[in-house]
């Protein structure tokens, strides 16, 4: 997804511009990763233009603006969904007792917003690497699987 | 040495195959007993984990999306799967 530019290339830096560089940069390898960069890209893209313009490191095939905040729209909303979700679960669960319900209230968590909650942090509030913040979610996600497994072998 | 992105598309890759095991799995249940919660479980896990990387990894490359409607594509598909489980649930 990235086309780096020919060496020497130099362009302006446009909001559009750092998010469409930001979903390039986070190439394909998670989901929300890539949403957080674009975030952190929008706060980058509305100091650079106030500092004027900066050069081009890459072009991108980014998309259009409007696509990349209805899918910023759309990660937040997903968010919110999953948070949802898992407390419905939970108050499931602390109803009946029942084991399963425990293993998928904490499988759908560990599937749906430790991952994004992840990756939207250790992207945006430190500088762990892209593949360790990648690898980490991902063992979320398998592990949320392995509980919801288990939940459903239950029943 | 074995690149990062390749790393990072194997994990996801093992994801999505669990997470279609998992899914039929459910899918059974439900066809066997009618439960619609296993049926919208089904439904959701296919949507969180194995049609985010068909778009990522398959799509994407293949229709040339940008990625920014690549991005919104996963993120729809999370939603729909967590619309679906909640329906259940609520």
């Amino acid at each position: 997804m990235i086309a780096h530019t020919s060496p020497g290339m130099t362009g302006h830096t446009t909001a559009a511009d750092a998010l469409a560089r930001a979903g390039a940069e986070t190439v394909m390898g998670g989901t929300s990763e890539q949403i957080a960069g674009a975030v952190h890209a929008m706060a980058t893209a509305a100091g650079s233009e106030a500092l004027g313009p900066l050069p081009a490191v890459s072009s991108t095939v980014g998309g259009s603006t409007v696509v990349a905040l209805a899918a910023i729209l759309t990660f937040f909303v997903a968010v919110g969904l999953s948070i949802v979700v898992t407390y419905q679960v939970v108050q499931g669960y602390r109803q009946t007792r029942a084991r399963p319900f425990l293993f998928l209230a904490v499988g759908i968590f560990l599937l749906a917003p430790a991952p994004m909650l992840l990756r939207f942090v250790l992207a945006n509030a430190t500088s762990v690497p892209f593949a360790v913040r990648s690898l980490t979610a991902a063992g979320a996600e398998l592990l949320g699987l392995l509980c919801i497994l288990y939940t459903v072998y239950q029943r | 040495m074995i690149a990062t992105s390749t790393i990072t598309a194997v994990a996801s890759g093992v994801t999505a195959l669990l997470g279609l095991y998992v899914a039929a799995l459910a899918a059974r249940g439900y066809r066997t007993h009618g439960s619609r919660t296993m049926g919208a479980l089904a439904v959701g896990i296919v949507a969180i984990t194995t049609v985010p990387f068909l778009v990522a990894h398959v799509l994407g490359p293949a229709l040339a999306l940008s990625d920014g409607l690549s991005i919104l594509g996963i993120m729809l598909s999370h939603t729909i799967g967590l619309l679906a489980i909640y329906a259940t649930f609520r």
